[in-house]
Formats: structure tokens, C-alpha cells, sequence
């Protein structure tokens, strides 16, 4: 595989959230506003592309026992520098998102490439895997909070775009709506893109 | 070298050296971004002890209390100023060099964990002026609704002390209105957190009075 399908695979053809089912929790909690979405994206797609680049680059030497620790290691390490970058330069966006920035150590995608790919390829590769496989998890993040926070607040990213009129959804600001609108995001993205085996 | 590698201590020698590479590199990430937290905590605080003074002070000084609270730090430094001799952290607000209302950092149990609150006083400490609570581990949407305007607010202007005793106060479920003074209304499938935060006032405003009668012989 060259670079460019290495991205596409990992951002869309093999997205995490809606082929592999992986990210739920986060892609659930955290998609009210989508400033909240963004950053919570921004901060998965660091964490996992350098993970993947450092667990890609020690996996020559890295004993097969103490593989996963290893691997947690780092990325811990890595979520705990955005975790720390949110809270000194953007602490209202770290009192938002909440516990949820330090959660992304057991957000499944990581480790999942981790596992799955970083371990196996080169770092390069690894690199842009995980570039991929982060801006897939954003992308599904940014619909699912453009449409809650349009219902919800009337608004995109803050700014109002319906007028006093607009009665507000609050079951959009709820949690439950997370799962409908995620659930129904990934029926019509498999039922159209992916051919069921029989 | 690959002899080594089979070996069996290869692993940890691994193990601790990544650990040690990775905690050293965050170690000095966070020591570098630590004065920052600090001082967006520290910015918190002071906006919250100014939102809670600032009904006082605009009041003595004829201030508008929203250009009060809008430049925190300024007045912190022109009318606040912190207090010894309390078992509490304290602070006082004064105007014209006498002190108009005191502050309390006071801390009490709530159902799932401790909680922690500003509240401010009148000079006898016999009055809340007002009251809130920045910190606390209630169930969501039911007990951590003290956090409210509409709870914490109830409390403004409620006598604490009376004859030097802390005064009791007593729930009212939600619908329902007051009708004594020392009254609260409760927050409905919430009590235990709600008569949480009343024993806190109450146990913390009388030892709060003991301190100034002490400070006072």
C-alpha cells in the first residue's frame, strides 16, 4: 500500500467508528457543541499519530511481553502532554470536555492501532495511519455535533445562525440523541457503502 | 547483543528505561505549563469570591456590580483583602478602609464525596449575604443541582447566627413555598445533598462565629 491509500483506508474505507465500531463512548460524550468536537478530535488524532510513530519505531526492539504496557506507556504519556496543553492554554474547553481528555488513553482506537497496525509497519506509515484514523474519528465527530448543536443551541461552532425564534431541541443537548443520531450514521453509511456478505 | 535480548531481565531493563525516558519528558512539559494552571485556578477563585462580594460592594461605593466583577483582578486588589485568625481561609471586603462583608472557603461532606463553598457574611457574621459552592461529587442532574442559582440563592440575606446559636434551617420540597424565614427549599430526589449543604453552613457559620468571639475577648 503507498501513503495516500494508507490515509484513505484509515480515515474512511476502515473508519474506526463506523466499520469498526470502536470510539463510541468519546464519540458520544463529548459531540453537544462542535468546538468541543473539534478539539476532542484534534487532541485523538495527536495522541494516536505519535503514538503510533513511537510504538512503530521501538517495535524492532520491543520484548513481545511487555508489548502492551509499553504501548500503554506512550500513549498515556502522550494524552497526558494535550491533556496538560488544554488546561494551561485553553481551560475553558478542558472544563468542558472534562474527564474526557484523559480518557483518551482507553479510547479503543489507539490501542486498536496500536495493535493492529503501528506494530507491524513502518513508522512513516504508522505516522499517517494514525493521521488518518484521527481525522476519521473527527469527521464522524463534527457530524454528529453540527447536527446537535444546530438543533440544540441553533447554532454552529457558537455563532447563531437561527434567529430568537428557534425553539431549541433539548433532547439534542441530551445525551440519548448522541446515540440516534450515531446509530442512524452508521445504518446509512454501511447500508450504502458496504456490501453486506450474506 | 541478541543473547541479550532472549535473556530474561531484557524486558524490564526495557520496560524502565522507556518509563523513565517518557515520565522525565512529561515531568518537564508539565513543570513548564504549571505556573499557567495555576494561574487560570487562581483567576477562577478570585472570580468567584468577587462575584460573591460584589453585591456588597457595589452597594457601599455605588458602583455598578457588573464593572466589579467584569475587571476581577483590580477589584481583588482595590477592595478585597484576606483575613487571619479564622479556622477557615478568609478574606474581607473593604471600602474606605472598613471592612463591609468577610468571605469563607468552607469545606463539608455532601452524599458521595466532600464539597467546598464560598460564602459571604455580613461584619457579625450573623447574615448570608451570599452563597456557592465550587466543588462537589453529587449525582448529576439531581444533587449537583446545588450548584444552581436557583438553590444557592435562597440563602441570601438568610439569618445564620441568632443569639449566638447557628440558627437550623429546615427543607420544603420544591414545589412548595416558604413560609418561615429559615426555610430552604429542597432539591426534589436530593435531600441527603441537600441537608448536606445545610449542615455544612450551619456547623461551619458557628465555628466560624467561636473564632471571631475568640479573636474579639
Amino acid at each position: 500500500m503507498n501513503k495516500k491509500e494508507i490515509f484513505i483506508n484509515a480515515a474512511f474505507r476502515e473508519n474506526s467508528v463506523w466499520k469498526q465500531i470502536l470510539g463510541i463512548c468519546s464519540s458520544l460524550a463529548v459531540t453537544n457543541l462542535l468546538m468541543n468536537s473539534l478539539i476532542m478530535g484534534l487532541g485523538v488524532t495527536f495522541s494516536l499519530a505519535l503514538s503510533n510513530f513511537t510504538i512503530s519505531a521501538l517495535r524492532a526492539h520491543t520484548p513481545r511481553s511487555v508489548r502492551m504496557m509499553m504501548q500503554t506507556l506512550i500513549i498515556a504519556a502522550y494524552v497526558i502532554v494535550v491533556d496538560v496543553y488544554l488546561k494551561a492554554n485553553m481551560p475553558v474547553i478542558s472544563k468542558q470536555l472534562g474527564p474526557y481528555v484523559g480518557l483518551i488513553i482507553t479510547n479503543c482506537i489507539l490501542m486498536g492501532r496500536a495493535e493492529a497496525f503501528a506494530a507491524q509497519n513502518k513508522p512513516v506509515d504508522s505516522l499517517i495511519d494514525g493521521i488518518g484514523s484521527g481525522l476519521g474519528y473527527t469527521l464522524v465527530l463534527l457530524a454528529i455535533a453540527a447536527i446537535r448543536e444546530f438543533f440544540g443551541f441553533g447554532s454552529l461552532f457558537g455563532f447563531p445562525i437561527m434567529g430568537d425564534w428557534w425553539v431549541r431541541w433539548s433532547i439534542m443537548v441530551m445525551a440519548p440523541s448522541a446515540f440516534f443520531l450515531l446509530a442512524i450514521l452508521i445504518w446509512i453509511i454501511n447500508s450504502r457503502y458496504y456490501k453486506l456478505k450474506a | 547483543m541478541s543473547d541479550f535480548k532472549e535473556s530474561s531481565v531484557y524486558p524490564v531493563i526495557f520496560m524502565m528505561l522507556i518509563s523513565v525516558v517518557f515520565v522525565g519528558v512529561l515531568a518537564v512539559f508539565f513543570r513548564s505549563s504549571e505556573q499557567k494552571i495555576k494561574d487560570h485556578q487562581t483567576r477562577e477563585y478570585e472570580t468567584m469570591v468577587v462575584n460573591l462580594l460584589s453585591g456588597s460592594i457595589a452597594e457601599a461605593t455605588g458602583l455598578d456590580p457588573k464593572d466589579l466583577t467584569k475587571d476581577v483582578s483590580t477589584t481583588m486588589e482595590t477592595y478585597v483583602d484576606s483575613l487571619s485568625g479564622y479556622s477557615r481561609p478568609a478574606y474581607q471586603a473593604m471600602v474606605e478602609a472598613k471592612p463591609i462583608a468577610y468571605l469563607f472557603d468552607i469545606k463539608g461532606k455532601g452524599l458521595w464525596g466532600s464539597m467546598a463553598a464560598l460564602v459571604a457574611v455580613d461584619t457579625e457574621l450573623k447574615t448570608i449575604l451570599d452563597f456557592a459552592i465550587y466543588n462537589q461529587m453529587e449525582t448529576p442532574g439531581l444533587g449537583s443541582r446545588i450548584t444552581e442559582e436557583g438553590f444557592r440563592k435562597q440563602f441570601s440575606g438568610k439569618t445564620a447566627i441568632e443569639d449566638s446559636q447557628p440558627k437550623q434551617f429546615t427543607l420544603v420540597p420544591e414545589g412548595q413555598a416558604e413560609i418561615s424565614p429559615d426555610q430552604i427549599r429542597q432539591i426534589t430526589g436530593a435531600t441527603i445533598t441537600s441537608n448536606s449543604v445545610l449542615k455544612m453552613l450551619s456547623d461551619e457559620l458557628a465555628l466560624l462565629y467561636n473564632d471571631k468571639v475568640k479573636t474579639n475577648e
